[in-house]
């Protein structure tokens, strides 16, 4: 029924048209009533609980128009268009019947008069339904009309005078050119800045000193690592894994990436394309399969007994919901257990979503497989890619060599005369459907041999291959919920003769048909690897063929004997549960042995494998993508449990904003492309918007988490929609084109102050009136106080590291690790350096808001509480800097106390201090100099310049930018 | 749209940052409002949009607590040791567990059969109420008519951080907010001087879901619980730095507000009031934190019936930290208290030995809080909880599909015993029952969003109305699925 309801919206659309072109004339004058801004919160917030997407109690939802619009009098829709007379939903929420009348009593007070007045209007005129704002493409419109067309600088300036012209509103006076810079150069590059800046700035009379500016700013290297923090937050960067054990993970070259991607200004699709589905491109180089590393910030579980199919599911539902929110402004999550309470968006549409990500090869293991070696040395990089490349090209030769010889026909069946097993182990065997093949038992341990003797037929006299089937023990059921896996640690063949011992026949070579195991099969060929695996689950059968160095020339009565040796003693049993052997006398491996051919092959891989393993490198985990023929299958799991597997999915984007006419998308290469094309109404606007928050400290849309239906209305939906549309197409998706444009603005420029009366106005400043003034960020309160103490290390990438923060705060169970105060250049880094432990987040940053990075986090709530007064006042971090700080101040060259002050204070605020405020520093620091003793001021610490210090940085217009 | 519920999110976001300012008022910052002619409260100096029906400090109705003690036993430990008679299971020891137990279900290490493990420890009845309790809870036999057990306590986590999150935060992922950052976002608090929510840890690691445990999640950060320490600096860069003297702080602080007041006048940001009040809150919170959780003073008798040892990071000192901070007006406590995940893999893991000696400590510490708590006058308004994130099977662990070298039992989430004091809570009252070797509940189960929706209750907050706007979500602790107050434990 649900899956018409698209083409029912669109019959009964183009009915409504007719009907609202029938009406008009002698109707009343009132406005039209606006669906969108009017009616929809009506029914958001007194129908939706009982009739909305999750309830649609007798059917009706006021999510789906088909369910309650109907198109005549008598079809049991409770909205007749044109006629409130008739229509069910008037009468119901009019009655005087308390019995009758909706929202029943305990569900909610009545409609008001004035929103039942809307609702009867809306129906009078035809039950109009519209598309939500959001879900309709960006709409471009001609540079308005204003009253200062003068003041305008850039075309949206534009868009701010129109609305202020109709508000009544003017552009507050420019900010202060110092005022100016601060705010550019903390928006820009996340520094204050230095006094010599401010200096040539304030001198330079010539009228392109902004722009200058704003191009130094956009060329320094800084730049990237400004606007890394808030993409990292949105990318959930954390060096470490989360959950109980919280272990270290090497990530840290994905930060690194972002911050070259920035400084390189890559233009936003491209950057895109490579963090979601640079594996999938053509030719990937390094960098694009570094890239993918955005969506292996999800969260380990490495606690002991836990399901890594729970934790895989949860990682990719985390790659769907970071995904919709990052590039489409959607709570996608809220449909995963049940249509959406809000949007028409279904459960089941939740999970075509999720499907892009449910194939990629990570498996919540331990060791975060699959990883990319990433050589230290970029200059490495293209010869690392290259050699990828070799050896992947080789592998595949061979594995296309010996793929057919997967084909049953070219083996036979092995019959199986015993089966024994170590330990409490109990192992059963029979012939099943024509194929013999052994089971284990309810009873199983951990660490057992398995010994499987198979008696060949008289005529069989030569053996030149076995095959090895690994099963789960369900087949049926694994291709719904992944059962567990197995690692076959060693795999020894013996041959078996009436009248001798046992004869080991040594094998040579081993082949999966899994092209990219975790561990392969020729790592059973030696004790000391790891082993063949399906690891860590099973879904399907896994295969082996084993080679031998010599051709097995059987005796009559000679038997094959497997001694299968399962070494790991994981609590998850990584045994093999149900097996089948097979073997062939085909001349083919005696060729290839005889030829040497597979050793040549697997040679010249080895030389090409060393040869990589000579580039330095670290290994980084990323997205890769299951071959064809392992692709999972997705499903729709009830109430979002993936114990209850129920319909079958394949990839598509919501409808609600997938354009009818698009082209299906098959894979997560195809989703990162649509997300960035004009069919997407959302990623521009999304993030022009994050942008503007970033700079302003709010979003044109305010709930910047949330473009839905239940989310905010623009502030200025031209101005909106023309900052998407110019950044998608003029400006070429470039980040620093669009925040040289923004920062050059007059809206921009303007002074932040602002009487009493204008603030409690406009608190949030959405009309833009005012410049902005918002609190630092962490990072940057952090760096900041290491520009001006003049110790900050200019040094960029590579591993995190620890600035000092109090002993004892480590404390994660089972995880050795400690933090060990970082001494030299790494003590002095900028804050995006600083290691982010999920579990204990560094408290400096926490304290101003930095998110834990568990999750994707759009928007920082700014805090102001008495703790970040603790952290900037005592921490040892911050008072280390705040003594160098005074030092600066005490040895800045001028005599007077009062003027190393105001040099002092230039530095921390980029102001002048008023002579008021001047004067009440200079008291202060009296007074600190008749408390501390002179005779003692040896130490930094007790330097009363080292107290002013810490009173300037802590000064409300040094945390503020 | 629900703009009517945005705007009371956004107003919210205001109030947060407007209490301080208001307590704020109260102190040196109040002469200086009176100057600039803001003496209400400095409610004129502000913008003023916080839709007034959702003032998060009134509760719903009437509470029958105000604060909260909640003592989690990280790692989980056997309901079987402590609270849960099963005579039948005694009688079963040793035999292998019947297919029926294992069939369809998963367990964190339990592999193949395993074998049933009886009681570890004799039991007895206590108290006029006649609850079983095991010989390892000598002392709370004093306190165990004051007492309300849940029996049938459930979860659907069988891992400790995801199970920690779940009872901690409604939800098993991170990212969510913890019971006590929504209890202190719907209350306030009552003290100025101290954190509103305070965390104490014991047994010498986190719990095993981190600081996630007391994570504001997507509420603001003022939400948060803050740790304080029994050792070190109580409060994280409480203590000035070396070379600042008490009174060289007050200075400091001093000449930040007069220049703050000036930038007031310059700029007019509502922001730098609100900054103003935090540095005189935070100077008097130097102060009184210190005062706070400094137990020297506390009576010979006092460190000996909870078995405190000033200096020392161990329940029992939190035990006394917690009635400290209560009566000082912190409105939320949390203890965690590691090291009870008794599997049997090592002889601090096993029930005979580990877990014997951690009930000795919680027993008398435990105990003791509540007489002492009792004795002040203080359990009355203050709701104590006791409880871990799951239970332990009936089975004993066979982890790798051997038995282990000691006594132990794996996680289990699907009946475990918790326990209610204190204020509105039933003494001595047992709620919930689970079938002959405690392996399900058969009657009054309890989920944790159950447990959410009786504490807010008892705190005079009616779950569904304590919610905070996110995603486009009435986010709520108690989630989108039914939570239930459980009616009949309350007094």
């Amino acid at each position: 029924m649900r899956t018409d309801r698209r083409g029912v919206v669109g019959l009964v659309c183009a009915s409504v048209a007719l009907l609202s072109c029938a009406r008009h004339d002698g109707e009343r004058a009132a406005p039209a009533i606006s669906f969108a801004t009017q009616v929809r919160p009506i029914f958001n917030q007194h129908c939706i609980a009982c009739h909305g997407g999750i309830k649609q109690t007798a059917g009706i939802s006021f999510v789906y128009r088909d369910t309650i619009v109907g198109t005549t009098a008598d079809d049991g829709k409770v909205v007749v268009p044109g006629n409130p007379d008739e229509s069910e939903l008037i009468a119901r929420v009019s009655s005087a019947d308390l019995d009758e009348r909706m929202p029943p009593q305990n569900h909610g007070g009545p409609l008001s008069t004035d929103e039942i007045g809307i609702l009867r209007q809306w129906i009078a005129e035809g039950a109009r339904w519209e598309t939500h704002w959001a879900f309709e493409p960006p709409k471009r419109q001609p540079i308005p009309k204003v009253s200062q067309a003068e003041w305008c600088r850039t075309k949206f300036d534009f868009s701010v005078m129109e609305q202020w012209d109709r508000l009544g509103l003017t552009p507050n006076r420019p900010a202060d050119p110092a005022t100016w810079l601060r705010r550019v150069s903390f928006d820009l590059i996340g520094l204050p800045p230095t006094a010599e800046e401010l200096d040539a700035f304030l001198s330079d009379a010539s009228p392109l000193s902004r722009e200058r500016v704003v191009d130094r700013l956009l060329d320094s290297p800084h730049f990237g690592e400004r606007w890394a923090s808030p993409w990292l937050d949105l990318a959930r960067y954390a060096d470490t894994m989360g959950y109980e054990k919280d272990l270290r993970r090497e990530i840290w070259p994905f930060r690194d990436w972002v911050i070259r991607a920035l400084n390189d200004d890559m233009p936003f699709d491209q950057f895109t394309i490579k963090q979601l589905a640079g594996d999938l491109l053509p030719n990937a180089t390094m960098d694009d399969r570094l890239a993918t590393a955005f969506h292996r910030n999800t969260q380990t579980n490495a606690e002991g007994g836990t399901d890594d199919e729970e934790y895989r599911v949860a990682a990719v539902i985390d790659r769907a919901n970071t995904t919709a929110q990052v590039w489409l402004g959607l709570t996608l999550g809220c449909a995963q257990c049940h249509d959406h309470p809000y949007e028409p968006i279904e459960n089941a549409e939740y999970y075509r979503f999720l499907a892009f990500f449910n194939n990629t090869r990570d498996y919540d293991t331990d060791e975060e497989f699959p990883k990319a070696a990433i050589p230290y040395d970029r200059n490495q990089w293209e010869t690392a890619d290259q050699l990828d490349r070799d050896i992947q090209s080789r592998k595949q030769q061979i594995d296309a060599s010996v793929e057919p010889w997967f084909n049953d026909n070219r083996w036979q069946n092995a019959k199986v005369e015993s089966a024994q097993a170590t330990g409490s182990n109990e192992l059963f065997f029979d012939s099943v459907d024509g194929l013999w093949e052994v089971r284990t038992g309810a009873s199983l341990a951990a660490g057992s041999t398995y010994t499987i003797d198979c008696p060949l037929p008289p005529q069989v006299t030569r053996v030149t291959a076995v095959r090895l089937d690994a099963l789960p023990l369900d087949l049926e059921a694994a291709a719904k919920i992944p059962q567990p896996g197995f690692i076959l640690s060693f795999i020894k063949l013996q041959l078996m003769t009436p009248d001798q011992d046992p004869i080991d026949v040594p094998l040579r070579f081993a082949f999966d048909d899994d092209p990219e195991p975790f561990y392969s099969a020729s790592e059973s060929l030696d004790p000391n690897l790891q082993g063949w695996s399906s690891y860590p689950r099973q879904s399907q059968i896994n295969r082996a063929i084993f080679v031998p160095a010599e051709p097995v020339i059987c005796p009559p009565g000679g038997k094959l004997r497997f001694v299968l040796e399962h070494h790991s003693s994981s609590e998850h049993l990584f045994q093999i549960r149900r097996a089948r052997f097979w073997y062939s006398g085909d001349d083919f491996w005696a060729e290839q042995t005889r030829q040497d051919a597979l050793e040549l092959d697997h040679c010249e891989v080895a030389y090409l494998q060393w040869m990589r393993s000579r580039l330095n490198s670290i290994s980084v985990p990323v997205l890769t993508e299951l071959t064809a023929e392992w692709q999972r299958t997705t499903f729709v799991y009830h109430r979002g449990s993936f114990l209850e597997p129920t319909e079958i999915v394949t990839p598509s984007t919501p409808r609600v904003i997938a354009s009818a006419a698009s082209a299906p998308l098959a894979n997560r290469l195809d989703l990162a492309r649509w997300l960035t094309s004009r069919e997407n109404p959302l990623a521009a606007r999304v993030f022009v918007n994050r942008i503007w928050n970033e700079l302003f400290g709010t979003g044109l849309v305010e709930s910047i988490e949330n473009f839905g239906s239940s989310g905010q209305f623009p502030a200025n939906e031209a101005l909106l929609d023309c900052l998407a549309i110019r950044f998608q197409s003029e400006l070429g998706w470039r980040l620093k084109q669009l925040l040289r444009e923004i920062v050059l603005s007059s809206t921009y420029g303007q002074d932040s102050s602002a009487d009493p009366a204008a603030w409690s106005a406009d608190p949030r400043n959405r009309n833009l009136a005012r410049g902005p003034r918002n609190r630092l960020t962490a990072e940057m309160i952090r760096d900041q106080a290491l520009s001006v103490a003049g110790v900050m290390s200019e040094k960029m990438y590579g591993p995190a590291v620890m600035p000092p923060q109090p002993d004892g705060l480590w404390l994660s169970a089972y995880n050795g690790e400690s933090w060990h105060d970082a001494i030299g250049d790494d003590r002095f880094r900028r804050a995006v350096y600083t290691f982010c432990k999920r579990t204990s987040g560094y408290p400096g940053l926490l304290s101003f808001d930095a998110p834990t990075r568990d999750v994707c986090v759009v928007k920082r709530i700014a805090t102001n509480t008495p703790l970040q007064a603790l952290v900037t006042l005592n921490d040892a971090a911050f008072v280390e800097l705040a003594q160098a700080f005074g030092q600066r101040i005490k040895n800045c060259g001028r005599a007077d106390p009062r003027d190393k002050i105001a040099w002092g204070y230039r530095l921390a605020t980029s102001r002048i201090p008023s002579p008021e405020k001047l004067d009440r520093l200079l008291e202060f620091y009296r007074e600190i100099c008749k408390s501390t003793d002179p005779t003692k001021v040896n130490a930094a610490a007790a330097s009363p310049y080292s107290i002013v210090a810490s009173a300037l940085l802590n000064l409300d217009e040094a945390l503020t930018k | 749209m629900n703009e009517p519920n945005e705007l009371r999110r956004i107003g919210m976001e205001w109030e947060t940052r407007r209490q301080f300012l208001l307590s704020g008022a109260l102190g040196l910052g109040s002469l200086w409002l009176s100057q600039v002619g803001m003496a209400n409260g400095g409610e004129r100096a502000l913008p003023d949009n916080a839709d007034r029906e959702s003032e998060p400090r009134a509760p719903h109705f009437r509470p029958r607590a105000n604060r909260v003690i909640y003592l989690h036993m990280a790692g989980a430990p056997s309901q079987l040791e402590l609270f849960e008679h099963k005579p039948e299971l005694q009688k079963l020891d040793g035999q292998d567990c019947p297919a029926e137990f294992l069939s369809g279900k998963r367990f964190a290490f339990i592999r193949g059969v395993p074998q049933l493990l009886g009681p570890v420890f004799p039991y007895r009845q206590a108290g006029q109420s006649g609850a079983w309790l095991s010989d390892r809870l000598v002392h709370f036999e004093k306190v165990v008519d004051k007492v309300c057990l849940l029996h049938a306590m459930q979860t659907d986590q069988f891992n400790h951080a995801p199970a920690q999150l779940l009872v901690m935060t409604g939800n098993q992922g991170p990212g969510h907010a913890s019971a006590g950052s929504w209890v202190t976002y719907g209350l306030g608090t009552e003290t100025q001087d101290l954190p509103g929510y305070v965390v104490l840890l014991s047994g010498g690691r986190f719990p095993d879901a981190g600081k996630s445990a007391w994570s504001a999640g997507f509420l603001p950060s003022v939400y948060q619980g803050v740790q304080c320490r029994s050792s070190g600096e109580p409060v994280l860069f409480l203590s000035n730095p070396p070379g600042t003297s008490r009174e060289m702080r007050a200075a400091e602080v001093e000449a930040i507000r007069q220049v703050n007041e000036l930038t007031y006048r310059e700029i007019g940001d509502p922001e730098t009031l609100t900054r103003i009040a935090q540095y005189e809150l935070a100077y008097r919170m130097q102060m009184s934190a210190s005062d706070a959780m400094d137990i020297r003073h506390e009576s010979a008798e006092t460190l000996e019936m909870y078995g405190a040892k000033p200096g020392e990071e161990s329940l029992a000192n939190n035990c006394l930290l917690a009635r400290r901070l209560i009566e000082r007006g912190v409105r939320y406590v949390q203890l965690f208290d590691w090291g009870w995940d008794s599997h049997g893999s090592g002889v601090n893991e096993s029930l005979n030995f580990g877990f014997a000696d951690k009930c000795r400590l919680m027993d008398r510490s435990v105990t003791a809080l509540l007489l002492d708590m009792e004795r002040r006058g203080l359990l009355d308004e203050t709701l104590v909880v006791w409880g871990g994130e799951f239970g332990r099977t009936p089975m004993r662990e066979n982890r790798g599909g051997k038995p282990m070298e000691y006594a132990g039992r794996d996680h289990h989430p699907h009946a475990f015993t918790i326990w209610m004091a204190g204020g509105g809570v039933k003494p001595g009252f047992s709620f919930g029952e689970t079938d002959s070797i405690g392996y399900f509940p058969v009657k009054d189960a309890v989920n944790p969003r159950d447990l959410h929706a009786t504490i807010l209750h008892l705190l005079g907050i009616d779950h569904r109305r304590l919610t905070f706007r996110y995603q486009g979500l009435d986010q709520k602790l108690t989630s989108v699925k039914p939570a239930r107050v459980i009616s009949e434990i309350v007094a």
